[in-house]
């Protein structure tokens, strides 16, 4: 089941088409990493999804429902924190919560207990009483996420929650992140910084340009962009000979040697490897290690949107 | 975890009252304007007693309690439109500009409900700076004067301005979205309905030569304000030094008020003030809370639709069955105005009131013979005085000469029976008060002048209408009035808004023989009779 799903959805701002015909299939319970570099129209795309910019064409479904009716009713499905955000002035932590939880019509017993969960959550509980304003960027980070889950929502959309955090209070948000995957919540978090999401996503949707470049489960991406692998060997015969064998078989690019070690660029699928691997064996060369080296997302990213964003 | 919605205190107003409230701002700024109202107040009081004491009299009661009125009320309208654009311009904007905005709106909290709660937390702020004035303001009922009836409606007023200006401040936020804009517009907005009809009214006053319609400044809240307490506002001592402004403004307060003209509507302005501010800020409001749409912001869909009808229909509804419920109370008014060409004049410059001072040789406690209400004090502007009906206009004047023949001849217990009364047909208000209204002079006409004659007939006088108090023959010496007789010069019948008239009158025997003063008369049983005066009376 898809609890995000979008058709063609596009928003123009005048001449410039911010998102260009977006085909989203975010699967319910998934942790979706929506990946692109800045201006490529994650925000925009999020702002869609959270009901606060109007498509200009395309449809959104949340949970298999449409949303150009009952919006109201998809917003207490949605959580949503936006990327810059501010906090109001002369208002404490607990009043922070307890007005969201309001504007979605909690009861108060149930706001109560809503507030101290949270804050237990996001590791606040003895700031409760502090003013708002004195918050850390951290703390104030983890407050605006705070306050989407409120309302306990199926759907999640974290726009950049990372943004702007010291590498310790980014690791705290990675771990609240997880955390609620764990609870079975569909989180859609977008983000310019590859590595974290590399880590935490288990699908990626790629945007650059407004256009969906790549999406769907992290390691299905990976191949179906690398067509072209790199292979590690650690040769223990003679390097030269090794070289030499290795000219003569189809798909073989480019050979260098790094640390005692041979590695080659070959594209091929799994069975044009295999078939490599026993034509150095029959030619006499012996290998003590055989393998391919993992590409991480930041190379899938580079390789698909390679010289387009200037 | 599904909670099941309730209907609770809208959220936006718990928020905005906690972080308003809180700390010493609020009560400070409270505190601050109470004392300057207080401040003020007493200030005011001084300058009443200081400069009606001139005259050697004490000022009375009625008139401090008035005069504080009057511009306690004025101040108040003051606050309000200085307080209100400054609370409401950046409820919308600003939450843009903090970046607070989008996190509200992706809550399923209608856009109605953020724009009632933001205008109601704002508003019930001005409210609280209004409201807290009134035990302050409750003072001049030790002084009297002033009816609580008089305050329902300054507090009406009040009321209906704050609401307005408010929603033209949030609306203003909501298309503007910068609080700076915002701002701007909803003071120049106001200060546009502070001046703009005035100015209007002034240029087509001087333009045509002609009084011009007083429809023109009902969108002022200073007009307004001042229409429902002109029966009431004194026009002695210091209220004639606050009204300064009213002064430079106009150089007289009948262009505020408007009274001076009776084109068109009977009603005091506020009536239809109050109807046009409330059909101002429902259409505001309807527009504004599709501003603060993030989406379709202009499809409206049925339901919207039936409620702004519904709403603009109900407004309509109210205002026709407060028209039709309080009809009765002004159709006398209706039916005494008609338009008389001979009055449409542009409203003329009030004279100053140290002439009269100049002219005072003697306190005014004369007695009154029917004393039946205070002095009372009367609009210190020219009042629509419509054309009565013959006969009315007859007894008005007949029960005047009466009062002057046998009662306010200044010669105390031995009336002189004037053996001839010499009255000029040409009317002029500058006989009596310097503060009654003001209207060009007129000629009564020939079977009015008839009816007066007959309607006096039990005065032993014989009675002689002249065109000019200078064709009356004069002793050579004296230039007293030859036979021991007496001249009496009568003012135009002016119209009050609570059904008495006003008329200026004097009586001149002799060079040093004369008196003057502005009478109130009522219609008791049919009959019109002298029921008091302005408090003023000159003789020499």
């Amino acid at each position: 089941m898809l609890a995000i799903e979008t058709q063609s959805l596009t928003r123009r701002f005048g001449k410039i088409t911010a998102v260009d015909a977006l085909n989203l299939h975010v699967p319910a319970g998934s942790l979706f990493g929506l990946i692109g570099p800045n201006g490529a129209g994650k925000t925009t795309t999020l702002r869609m999804l959270a009901g606060l910019l109007q498509p200009t064409s395309g449809e959104i479904k949340i949970n298999g429902q449409i949303t150009n009716h009952d919006w109201r009713d998809l917003l207490r499905q949605i959580g949503y924190m936006p990327d810059f955000f501010g906090v109001y002035e002369d208002m404490l932590v607990w009043e922070y919560l307890d007005f969201f939880a309001r504007c979605y019509e909690l009861t108060p017993a149930h706001r109560q207990r809503v507030t101290d969960e949270l804050l237990e959550l996001v590791d606040l509980t003895e700031k409760r009483d502090a003013y708002v304003q004195t918050l850390s960027r951290g703390m104030r980070q983890r407050l605006c996420l705070a306050h989407a889950l409120v309302h306990d929502p199926q759907v999640l959309l974290l726009d950049e929650p990372a943004s702007g955090l010291d590498p310790r209070a980014r690791v705290e948000m990675r771990e609240l992140l997880r955390e609620l995957g764990a609870m079975g919540k569909t989180i859609v978090v977008s983000s310019h910084i590859l590595m974290e999401l590399a880590e935490l996503c288990d699908s990626v949707g790629i945007i650059e340009k407004g256009r969906l470049v790549a999406s769907g489960p992290l390691d299905e991406i990976t191949r179906q962009v690398k067509q072209e692998r790199t292979l590690r060997l650690k040769v223990i015969s003679d390097p030269c000979q090794a070289e030499a064998v290795l000219r003569g078989q189809p798909g073989v690019g480019k050979i260098y040697e790094a640390n005692g070690h041979l590695e080659l660029e070959f594209s091929g699928d799994d069975e044009a490897t295999a078939d490599l691997l026993e034509n150095l064996v029959t030619h006499g060369v012996r290998i003590a290690s055989f393998s391919e080296i993992s590409s991480d997302l930041e190379e899938v990213f580079l390789r698909l949107t390679k010289g387009e964003i200037a | 975890m599904q909670a099941k919605p309730r209907l609770g205190i809208n959220p936006i107003i718990v928020k905005e009252l906690r972080s308003r409230m809180r700390g010493a701002r609020a009560f400070a700024i409270l505190t601050g304007m109470l004392l300057l109202l207080g401040a003020t107040s007493y200030a005011l009081y001084r300058i009443v007693l200081l400069t009606t004491s001139t005259y050697s009299s004490a000022p009375l009661s009625p008139q401090i309690g008035q005069t504080l009125f009057t511009s306690l009320a004025f101040l108040e309208l003051m606050v309000v439109c200085f307080v209100t654009p400054a609370v409401t311009a950046g409820a919308i904007s600003g939450e843009r500009e903090k970046l607070t905005y989008e996190m509200l709106l992706a809550t399923p909290l209608r856009s109605g409900s953020i724009l009632w709660g933001k205008l109601i937390s704002a508003l019930s702020y001005v409210f609280l700076l209004i409201f807290a004035a009134i035990p302050m303001a409750s003072m001049v009922f030790i002084f009297g004067g002033v009816t609580p009836r008089d305050m329902v409606k300054t507090l009406a007023i009040l009321v209906a301005v704050t609401v307005t200006f408010g929603v033209i401040g949030i609306f203003m936020s909501a298309w503007l979205k910068r609080t700076g804009r915002a701002t701007v517009l909803s003071y120049l907005t106001i200060l546009a309905l502070l001046i703009g009809p005035i100015f209007i009214y002034i240029l087509v006053g001087v333009l045509q030569q002609a009084e011009p319609p007083r429809w023109i400044l009902v969108a002022n809240p200073v007009s307004a304000l001042f229409s429902a307490l002109s029966p009431a506002s004194a026009t002695d001592g210091a209220a004639g030094v606050f009204w300064g402004l009213g002064m430079a403004l106009g150089g007289n307060l009948g262009v505020l008020t408007g009274s001076g003209g009776q084109t068109g509507i009977p009603r005091p302005l506020y009536h239809y003030t109050i109807p046009l501010y409330g059909a101002i800020s429902l259409v505001l409001y309807l527009l504004a809370t599709r501003m603060v749409r993030p989406t379709r912001r202009w499809r409206v869909n049925w339901k919207e639709a039936a409620i702004a009808g519904a709403l603009l229909i109900a407004l309509g509804s109210v205002v026709v069955l407060m028209y039709m419920f309080t009809a009765e109370r002004y159709a006398k008014v209706s039916d005494f105005a008609t338009p008389t060409p001979a009055m449409a004049v542009p409203p003329r410059v009030m004279v100053e009131r140290e002439v009269v001072v100049a002219q005072a040789v003697e306190p005014t406690k004369t007695a009154t013979p029917t004393p039946t209400r205070p002095p009372q004090a009367i609009s210190p502007l020219p009042t629509p005085s419509p054309a009565l009906a013959e006969d009315h206009q007859a007894t008005i004047y007949a029960a005047v000469v009466r009062q002057l023949y046998t009662v306010d001849h200044t010669f105390g217990h031995n009336p002189p029976n004037f053996p001839v009364v010499y009255l000029v047909r040409t009317t002029d208000d500058s006989v009596g008060d310097p503060d009654a209204p003001q209207l060009a002079p007129q000629v009564l006409s020939d079977s009015t002048q008839i009816k007066i004659v007959t309607a006096l007939d039990s005065l032993p006088a014989e009675l002689v209408w002249v065109d000019d108090a200078d064709e009356v023959p004069r002793e050579d010496q004296t230039h007293a009035v030859a036979g021991g007789g007496a001249i009496i010069t009568l003012g135009n019948i002016h119209f009050q808004i609570d059904g008495s008239v006003v008329v200026s009158a004097k009586l001149f025997f002799a060079p040093l023989g004369a008196t003057g003063k502005t009478y109130v008369l009522e219609q008791l049983d049919g009959e019109w009779q002298v029921t008091g005066d302005t408090g003023v009376q000159w003789m020499s």
